[in-house]
């Protein structure tokens, strides 16, 4: 294996990225970046309020110290790894090709104020899309998750596995690169990003796939709820504590996911001004088309609609749509989010049911399939020829790479910081137990049926 | 202090020869001696005994839980073959890209990979699924 230094200019990302941008568009992808953290606040207030009242308190303090956590790790050691478009790289040379795996970039965010302000722009983007990416997990181990053992899993995301991804994806890493490299059919493309290469600029792969994946190995690590699963008959249905705040949570989430794609399109793909408005609508579309379809699988399923699985399905259409938004139309995005409107609540059933998988917040579903399918989707309706084999091979990478990785580090974590609170805490509830007071000290609270 | 199990069940503190057959199993077994615990208020142990529950660490607590079930060893077993498979799909798909030019067969390699890797993934699902009774796929 042969390590070298990339240098600025080499790359097609980096030829974007230290292209000129104007000061209007700076500006408004500033303030689209702003507005973007709605999107996580709202996939927090969806977790807790899928969690139980006994854990609420926690719930929300665990995504604020994650937050903290992840920023801190990403800025110190991840975001060296995640590196930049216009930085260097560590590449190995294999059957005759190069394969951009490792970002290298300053530590501690050093001489950040002298990168291009598209090159800040896009760090922005990836503080927020590691930030969505850390607080999944988060939710799927509601109930039972310790919130330190919740921290140092961030620390491991931000540290490890976000910085891998990000940089393949979108810092000029080898997916970025399929179609220079591996004469993977290009056409014109919308804006002057590359063709060719893998399309994720919502970050569908980055920060939702991801962050499933490791939902998955978390809940894996951790077990199920006590009495979720008992020896006899189906298992126990454990409801969220208020659909209130699962369903304002989705209207919060939206108005950032608005400007998340948005954004995202921007950076990563230069998009024109002038195309921001269709990929907003697209955006809706896809929340909108599966709301609808969730809505209509569960009234038929269950004779009513089931407002937990609709906000589910609303979420899994913008997941959905993070790939795809800015490059499809909107008939093909208002199909992307039936499809996903209609998987999701059959695979929450399919996980809780057969799979024997304790999923609260159902990440896995939501943000880890709806993703999945957000990036073949891109490939699938993308006006340019070949990028469903870019997505293929993306995607192929993502899960064979990120899943047992993700595992193989969690595992390791778990001997030292143990993700599962004890029996005596579980049933106590997680705010007794970890902060010593409620979320709602004045309500009474009634005894579980489920631990008899 | 650490827990000796024969020694419980000698004393009949503990339902003697009953063999944990899954995770619950286990756990509700050794939740009858964890004090405040509703099932230790229904049978609570005799006057001075010991709850060795509440001595036992996380990690004791759940190296005793795969000591005494085999079907959880089993799972975890599955669990990472399947996680070995799914790199393996991944190598699949890479080599694709490097060995086939032309789109179709590339494209069917890539495609061969990625059900490689599902085939890992439902084998390391499968394994992760307590085996709780008939109504159990």
């Amino acid at each position: 294996m042969i390590l070298t230094s990339l240098q600025a200019g080499q790359i097609l990302p980096a030829q974007i990225l230290s292209g000129q941008m104007s000061e209007t568009e700076f500006a408004l992808c500033f303030a689209l970046l702003l507005i973007a953290p709605l999107s996580v606040a709202g996939v927090a207030l969806i977790n807790t309020g899928l969690g139980r009242s006994r854990s609420a308190a926690q719930a929300l303090l665990g995504n604020l110290a994650i937050l903290a956590v992840a920023a801190i790790v990403f800025a110190m050691l991840g975001a060296t790894f995640t590196g930049s478009p216009v930085g260097a790289a560590h590449i190995f040379h294999a059957a005759g090709r190069p394969w951009n795996w490792l970002g290298e970039g300053p530590w501690v965010l050093v001489g950040f104020g002298s990168i291009t302000p598209h090159a800040q722009l896009a760090l922005l983007f990836e503080f927020l899309a590691l930030s969505m990416a850390a607080i999944i997990p988060w939710g799927s181990g509601a109930d039972r998750f310790r919130l330190n053992a919740g921290c140092a899993t961030a620390a491991v995301v931000a540290a490890i596995l976000f910085p891998l991804a990000a940089h393949w994806i979108w810092n000029g890493g080898w997916l970025a690169q399929l179609g220079a490299n591996f004469g993977i059919p290009s056409g014109a493309v919308v804006g002057s990003a590359p063709s060719g290469g893998f399309l994720d600029p919502g970050g569908a792969g980055v920060a939702h796939l991801l962050g499933g994946l490791v939902a998955l190995a978390v809940i894996w690590i951790a077990g199920p709820r006590r009495g979720k699963f008992p020896r006899e008959g189906l298992s126990t249905a454990m409801p969220g504590h208020s659909a209130v705040y699962v369903l304002f949570g989705c209207l919060l989430a939206t108005s950032g996911w608005l400007a998340w794609n948005s954004a995202g399109a921007m950076i990563w793909l230069r998009v024109p001004l002038s195309a921001l408005p269709l990929t907003v609508i697209n955006t809706l579309l896809s929340a909108s088309g599966a709301i609808a379809a969730t809505f209509t699988v569960t009234r038929i399923r269950f004779g009513k609609p089931d407002a937990s699985l609709c906000a589910n399905g609303w979420l899994a259409g913008l997941v959905a749509s993070c790939a795809s938004a800015a490059v499809v139309g909107p008939r093909a995005a208002i199909f992307i989010g039936i499809v996903a409107g209609i998987f999701t609540p059959l695979i929450v059933e399919v996980l809780e049911l057969a799979v024997s998988i304790d999923d609260p917040s159902g990440a896995i579903t939501v943000h880890a399939a709806a993703g999945l399918w957000g990036l073949l989707a891109a490939g699938i309706f993308a006006p340019q020829q070949g990028q469903l084999l870019a997505q293929l091979v993306g995607v192929a990478a993502l899960l064979g790479v990120m899943l047992p990785l993700a595992y193989l580090l969690l595992k390791i974590l778990d001997r030292f910081v143990p993700f599962r609170v004890d029996p005596d805490g579980e049933r106590m509830g997680m705010d007794l137990h970890e902060l010593g007071g409620g979320a709602y000290p004045e309500f009474v609270i009634h005894r579980d049926e489920s631990y008899r | 202090m650490p827990c000796n199990l024969s020694a419980l069940r000698k004393s009949n503190l503990m339902p003697a020869p009953t063999r944990a057959t899954n995770a619950l199993e286990f756990v509700k077994i050794h939740n009858r001696f964890i004090p405040g615990n509703s099932q230790s208020q229904k049978s609570p142990p005799q006057v001075g005994a010991r709850t060795p529950r509440a001595t036992m660490s996380h990690n004791e607590f759940r190296t005793r839980l795969y000591k005494t079930d085999r079907n959880l060893q089993e799972g975890q077993e599955m669990k990472y073959a399947g996680l070995l498979v799914m790199p393996a799909g991944f190598f699949l798909s890479i080599a694709a890209l490097v060995l086939f030019p032309e789109p179709g067969l590339r494209g069917a390699f890539v495609f061969a990979g990625i059900v490689v890797e599902a085939m890992g993934l439902f084998v390391a699902v499968r394994g992760h699924m307590p085996r709780t009774g008939e109504s159990r796929i």
